[in-house]
C-alpha cells in the first residue's frame, strides 16, 4: 500500500512535519474517534497539491516552488491535481505546467478534463497521466435507502451501484490509447470498488467521496455582491480554505460536507475498515484528504 | 441559427414545427427498460413519463411528421453513465432507433457509449450532450475524433469561454448553447446524485459550521447565505416553474446574447424541458423564436438584449442576474 496526503498549502505540511500517524490522527479521529484502530504506514510516499474541483486552487509560482522544495526535503515525489478547465484557464496554467515539468519532469498529473490531458500529452509528454474521480461516473447519491431496496434479488441495481466508467473496457481501451497510467475514484457508498485495474495503477480517496460539484461555488459568494454571486469567478479569496460545512438533509443516508464548491459523503466506519484492509494487502495507493487541512 | 424544441408526445409536434422549431429532441423509455433496469437507472437524463415517448410507432409518426417540414429529430440517450447490461440493450436500441424510426441524431454522454457508438458506425449522428463537460477546445477536438459532430455546450461556462471554444474549432463542429429553461446550481457533468430521488440541491438541508468558525462566519452570516442560495435555486428551477402575466413561461435564459451566439457560429439554441406541459412548451417557443426572428434580421446585440428583457417582464430577475446562463 502506498499513502499519499492532499495538502491545501505547503506552509501545513511543514508545520505538520508529514508524520502519518499524527495526520491520519488529526484528520480522522473527528470523525471516527478511537474506533478506526488503523496504524498507517511509518511515512509518506506522495504529496498531492492543486485540486480536481476548483482552478483557484492551483498552485501559483511561489507556492509550486514551496512544494518542491518540501518533496525535496521529504523525499516525496509530488502529484498535481487539476479541475476542467475553460481555455482561458489553460492559458494561465501554462506557467505552471511548464514550470513543474521543467522543476520535475518525470512528474505524475492527474487530469479530470479531456482538453487537459490533450494539452499535456502534447506538451509535456514526460509528465506522467493519472485519470481522476470527476471522469468516474457513477451512482454516489447519498439518499438512496437501501432498506427500501430489495437488492439482493436486483442485479440491476447492484450493477449500478457497483459499477462505474473506469470499470468498462471501454474506458480501459481509451484511456491506455490516452497515455493513462492510473486510475483514481472514490470508495462508492453502496457497492464494492473494485481495488485492482490492471493494467493501470489504482487510487483511492478517503475518508471523503465526492458527490457533486460546479463551477459556481456558494462559499466563494458569502458576503459579495450581487454580480460575484452564483457565477463562475474569475479569481477568488478562497474561504473555503478554512469553512467546511455540514448538510443535514433529511434522506442523507451518510454524514454530507460542504467544502467549496464540492459536496463530499464522509465513508461509514465499516467503509473504511473494509477499505483499510483491503489496501494493505495489495499495491494501491491511498489519497488522504484532509479537505480544510 | 436553429431552434432545438423538446418534445414528448405526438401531439406537440405541429404546434412546436408551426411555432418554429428547426429541430426536435425526444427521450424514449420502454417498458421493457423499467423491467429491466429498474426504476433508479434511468436511459436518459429525465425519465417520468411526462418526459419520454414509450412507444416506437409514436416516435417514427414524431420523424415523419418532422422531416415532412424540413425538421431534424435528436434521441437523447444522456445519462452520465450506464451499466454493462444497459450498455449492450442501448446499443441494439441505437440500431433499431435509426433503422426503423430514421432519427436523425443520437445525443451522448456516457464515453463508454460513445466509444461504441463510435466503433459501429451507425448512419446517424452523434451529438454530445452538455453532461460531456466540453469545457475547452481541445476537449472539443478530442470529442471530434471520436466521431461527435456536434457538442451541447454546458451552462456553466461563460459567454467568452464560449466564444474561445466555438473560434478555436471553427467549422469542425457544430455547437448548441441553452435558450431557455431550467438552470443547475451544480454542473451536470460533475454531478454524480440521481433525479430518480428527486433534485438534489433542493434537499440538501440546512448546514452547519463543521470545526471551529473562520472569523467573520456566523450562524446568521450562514443564514444570510442561505437566504440567497434559495433564491438562486428558485429562479434556477424556473421561478418556481411560475408563467408571467402574458402567458411566456419564467426561468433561466440566454435570450440577450442571441447576437452574440449568431455572430460567432453557433449553430442551434436549445430549449429546456422535455418534460414541461404542452402550455409551458408552446410560451418557450414562442419566446425563443420572437428573439431568433430579430437575431436572424440582424439586429444589433444591444437591440436584440432590449428586445429580450422587454420580452420576460422580469427587470428585477433580469438584473440581478441570477436566472442568466454564462454568467461571467
Amino acid at each position: 500500500m502506498e499513502l499519499a496526503i492532499h495538502l491545501r498549502s505547503p506552509e501545513i505540511g511543514v508545520e505538520a512535519n508529514l508524520r502519518p500517524a499524527q495526520l491520519v490522527a488529526k484528520i480522522l479521529e473527528p470523525f471516527y474517534g478511537k474506533d478506526l484502530h488503523w496504524m498507517p504506514p511509518p511515512s509518506l510516499h506522495r504529496i498531492y497539491m492543486g485540486d480536481e474541483f476548483c482552478p483557484h486552487r492551483l498552485p501559483g509560482p511561489a507556492e509550486l516552488e514551496a512544494y518542491c522544495a518540501l518533496s525535496d526535503m521529504m523525499g516525496v515525489p509530488l502529484t498535481l491535481l487539476t479541475p476542467v478547465l475553460t481555455d482561458d484557464e489553460l492559458d494561465r496554467c501554462t506557467p505552471l505546467f511548464d514550470a513543474f515539468a521543467d522543476r520535475m519532469p518525470q512528474a505524475e498529473v492527474v487530469v479530470n478534463d479531456w482538453g487537459v490531458l490533450s494539452l499535456l500529452r502534447a506538451m509535456y509528454p514526460s509528465l506522467r497521466l493519472a485519470a481522476g474521480r470527476v471522469l468516474d461516473k457513477g451512482f454516489k447519491d447519498p439518499r438512496l435507502d437501501l432498506r427500501n431496496e430489495a437488492i439482493a434479488a436486483d442485479d440491476a441495481l447492484k450493477q449500478m451501484l457497483e459499477g462505474t466508467t473506469f470499470t468498462r473496457p471501454e474506458f480501459q481501451s481509451l484511456a491506455q490509447h490516452m497515455g493513462i497510467e492510473r486510475l483514481e475514484s472514490d470508495l462508492l457508498p453502496y457497492g464494492g470498488t473494485k481495488m485492482e485495474a490492471p493494467p493501470f495503477q489504482r487510487s483511492i480517496y478517503f475518508p471523503f467521496g465526492y458527490i457533486t460539484s460546479g463551477r459556481i461555488c456558494w462559499i466563494a459568494s458569502f458576503g459579495q455582491p450581487a454580480s460575484r454571486k452564483f457565477v463562475p469567478l474569475k479569481s477568488c479569496r478562497g474561504p473555503c480554505r478554512e469553512l467546511m460545512l455540514e448538510l443535514h438533509g433529511n434522506s442523507f443516508q451518510f454524514r454530507v460536507f460542504q467544502n467549496g464548491n464540492t459536496i463530499f459523503y464522509l465513508y461509514t466506519l465499516p467503509m473504511m475498515r473494509d477499505l483499510l484492509e483491503r489496501a494493505s494487502n495489495g499495491s494501491i495507493r491511498l489519497v488522504l484528504q484532509g479537505l480544510s487541512l | 441559427m436553429r431552434i432545438v424544441a423538446p418534445v414528448s408526445s405526438t401531439s406537440e409536434v405541429e404546434m412546436l414545427l408551426h411555432h418554429g422549431a428547426d429541430e426536435l429532441y425526444l427521450g424514449l423509455a420502454t417498458p421493457e427498460w423499467e423491467t429491466r433496469f429498474g426504476h433508479h437507472l434511468w436511459m436518459n437524463r429525465r425519465s417520468s413519463s411526462q418526459a419520454n415517448f414509450s412507444s416506437w410507432q409514436d416516435i417514427e409518426e414524431v420523424v415523419t411528421l418532422a422531416h415532412r417540414k424540413g425538421a431534424v429529430v435528436h434521441m437523447a440517450l444522456n445519462a452520465p453513465f450506464y451499466t454493462d447490461d444497459a450498455l449492450a440493450f442501448l446499443l441494439g436500441l441505437c440500431r433499431k432507433a435509426v433503422e426503423k424510426t430514421g432519427i436523425d441524431s443520437i445525443i451522448v454522454s456516457d464515453i463508454n457509449l460513445l466509444v461504441r457508438l463510435a466503433g459501429e458506425a451507425l448512419p446517424v449522428r452523434i451529438h454530445l450532450s452538455s453532461l460531456g463537460s466540453c469545457f475547452n477546445a481541445r476537449s472539443a477536438d478530442f470529442y471530434r475524433s471520436l466521431g461527435v459532430r456536434r457538442i451541447i455546450l454546458p451552462r456553466q461556462l461563460g459567454l467568452s469561454d464560449i466564444r474561445r471554444i466555438v473560434a478555436a474549432s471553427g467549422s469542425n463542429m457544430e455547437f448548441e448553447v441553452f435558450a431557455l429553461n431550467d438552470g443547475c446550481y451544480f454542473e451536470e457533468g460533475f454531478c454524480r446524485t440521481s433525479h430518480s430521488l428527486g433534485p438534489f440541491c433542493l434537499a440538501q438541508g440546512e448546514p452547519s459550521i463543521h470545526g471551529s468558525p473562520p472569523d467573520g462566519i456566523s450562524p446568521a452570516f450562514l443564514a444570510e447565505g442561505m437566504k440567497d442560495l434559495r433564491e438562486y435555486l428558485w429562479t434556477q428551477n424556473n421561478c418556481g416553474s411560475s408563467f408571467q402575466a402574458d402567458g411566456l413561461p419564467n426561468g433561466p435564459c440566454s435570450l440577450c446574447r442571441f447576437g452574440h451566439f449568431r455572430d460567432w457560429g453557433i449553430h442551434a439554441v436549445k430549449i429546456v424541458g422535455r418534460e414541461a406541459s404542452f402550455v409551458r412548451k408552446l410560451g418557450s417557443i414562442q419566446l425563443v423564436k420572437a428573439v431568433m426572428d430579430e437575431a436572424r434580421k440582424g439586429a444589433g446585440h444591444e437591440e436584440i438584449a432590449r428586445l429580450s428583457r422587454s420580452l420576460r417582464k422580469t427587470p428585477e430577475l433580469c438584473h440581478k442576474g441570477f436566472m442568466c446562463y454564462f454568467r461571467e
